[in-house]
């Protein structure tokens, strides 16, 4: 049976897996809306939701190009100094390899946060606001180059692709739906899964959730190695992050860190000093600069809002639901697609994306400036 | 068993022991500890008892890539961030390792990895050299003896295998550079200006 449901993906035929998901996505999205109507509380805003999506369907462009990299660099590892065989039919290998996906995924997000020029590719997915299942699609387009680094060793013990590939979507999609503030927390799951209690802590930026709760599926990693934080009720986690991205662009959301620093590796003196600036933690700053982000202070935390005239949000909508759809076409259809096609199609709608999210905050089409 | 299993074994011990000297700078024992590995699944594939060749292979190709750049860098730059800083010697080793996987393991460009570990020795040898240090060069030489007899495919009589050599040899200059007085200096930066290494 579990061959069967994977070979749906590997044959010549096969669909992205995404392709499937997306629509699920979007299903869970609108009954997070609805079920925090019901219960009268906020947790979307309009723009940021859009955002969101919006970023998650660029990265799905990119990715079909940047992860077929990833997959193509394990399919040529795993045939050449892959080690053992490994029987698919038997549902312990999957487990297996479940397993140390999430121990390597550890070590991506960890690395992804706590060295800075890997930061800037993460943290794209922390510069919500918000945090709501819509978040969890706020998805990387540029992490692609160095996530596949941490899976060699999956390769090195000769896991086969698509054992790899299954266990990468499930990690992946198990992720989705812990995005959310409408679920308290889940008793006994707290102590060795990622839960949506613990993963709003890895969201939040008051102090005590800075660099916690990295796991993707189970939260022993982060108990193992001392990153773990339970929520704390008396301190509700704010989201986002400390250097605020102030944007609904899509593009500028997935390289703003990069040209910062860069900014800021210019701007400082002596090569030591400069690699910090690449390679230290994202909170690093210069021997006797003040850091500038060094304390959260919650209640001075203004949230990113700006008008969004009617005009506008219906344009922007419009572009989010075709997008999606596009998405889905494209997914669906790319095997039968050149690489030129793919790279121009994909290339097309970042850049309708990056429009989008510029016009956003143009004052010429929202008529005011900022609030 | 194969004589490679002995020589292995032998270039592992030294390996081991430039890994575990606290006092030797991050970079040299991160560079032994890639070795090491390398040097036990060449113990394990020549002996018989658990061959692993993939592994092998692939541990040897980090030891070209990453490892013997590690030890130039320690050597010519001694006080430098890859020497001395943790972060900075794993982010090199890190760099290095996925240029060799790219490389040499998907690209198949052998020739890169052995090319870039000639490089890496030479550059010791002229360092300390240059700097009067003879033992250290008397060390580094040993090591590119044995990358070049390797390369060559010299055997000596039914005894040693160029493989043989080519461990035997890095063990030697392992265990002379081991001993090099190079990183007894708080900073090690100015090392080779004096043109002989601090006390």
């Amino acid at each position: 049976m579990l061959n069967f449901i994977i070979s749906l993906f590997f044959k010549d035929t096969a669909m992205s897996p995404y392709l499937f998901a997306i629509p699920v996505f979007f299903l869970l999205v609108a009954l997070e809306m609805w079920v925090a109507h019901r219960r009268g509380v906020q947790v979307y805003r309009f723009q940021d939701t859009l955002t969101s999506m919006n970023i998650g369907t660029v990265s799905q462009f990119v990715n079909t190009i940047g992860g077929a990299i990833s997959v193509a660099m394990y399919a040529i590892l795993v045939e050449r100094y892959g080690a053992f065989t490994w029987d698919t039919n038997n549902p312990l290998t999957w487990v297996l390899a479940l397993v140390l996906y999430d121990f390597f995924y550890y070590w991506v997000h960890r690395t992804g946060h706590e060295v800075n020029i890997l930061w800037a590719a993460h943290v794209v997915h922390h510069s919500s606001e918000e945090f709501n299942m819509s978040t969890a699609m706020r998805q990387s387009s540029t992490g692609f180059y160095f996530r596949w680094v941490f899976y060699v060793p999956l390769a090195l013990l000769g896991f086969p692709l698509k054992v790899f590939v299954t266990v990468a979507v499930i990690d992946l999609v198990y992720q989705f739906w812990v995005h959310t503030r409408l679920i308290g927390r889940l008793g006994f799951l707290e102590l060795f899964m990622v839960t949506p209690s613990n993963h709003r802590v890895h969201h939040g930026q008051n102090d005590y959730c800075i660099d916690k709760n990295y796991g993707g599926i189970f939260s022993i990693w982060d108990r193992m190695f001392g990153t773990y934080a339970d929520e704390r009720a008396e301190e509700e986690p704010m989201y986002g992050v400390r250097k605020p991205l102030h944007s609904w662009n899509p593009i500028w959301g997935n390289l703003h860190h990069y040209v910062a620093i860069v900014a800021q590796a210019r701007a400082t003196a002596g090569w030591r000093n400069k690699l910090m600036c690449f390679f230290a933690g994202p909170g690093w700053v210069p021997p006797g600069a003040s850091p500038d982000h060094a304390r959260f202070e919650a209640d001075k935390f203004v949230r990113f809002v700006t008008p969004s005239p009617k005009m506008m949000n219906r344009v922007a909508l419009s572009a989010t639901v075709i997008g999606a759809f596009l998405l889905m076409y494209f997914l669906f259809a790319q095997k039968g697609f050149t690489p030129v096609q793919r790279f121009g199609f994909s290339g097309v709608m970042v850049l309708v994306y990056g429009a989008l999210g510029y016009a956003w905050l143009h004052p010429r089409v929202q008529g005011a400036t900022r609030v | 068993m194969s004589s490679m299993a002995y020589s292995d074994g032998f270039l592992c011990l030294v390996s081991l022991w430039l890994a575990s000297r606290s006092q030797s700078p991050i970079a040299l024992r991160l560079a032994g500890t890639l070795l090491a590995a390398a040097a036990v699944l060449g113990v394990l594939r020549f002996s018989g008892v658990y061959p692993l060749i993939g592994w092998h292979q692939f541990a040897s190709m980090l030891g070209a890539m990453a490892a013997l750049p590690l030890l130039a860098v320690s050597v010519m730059w001694p006080g430098s961030l890859v020497a001395r800083n943790t972060r900075f010697a794993w982010i090199f080793m890190g760099v290095m390792a996925v240029l060799g996987v790219v490389i040499v393991g998907a690209g198949q460009k052998r020739v890169v990895a052995d090319a870039l570990a000639v490089l890496s020795v030479v550059a010791m040898v002229v360092t300390l050299a240059r700097a009067g240090i003879w033992r250290g060069a008397l060390a580094a030489g040993l090591l590119l003896a044995g990358l070049l007899l390797f390369a060559a495919k010299v055997s000596v009589g039914d005894m040693l295998v160029p493989g043989d050599l080519l461990h035997i040899g890095m063990a030697l200059g392992l265990l002379g550079l081991g001993t090099l007085p190079l990183w007894s200096s708080s900073e090690g930066a100015s090392t080779y200006d004096h043109g002989a290494p601090q006390a």
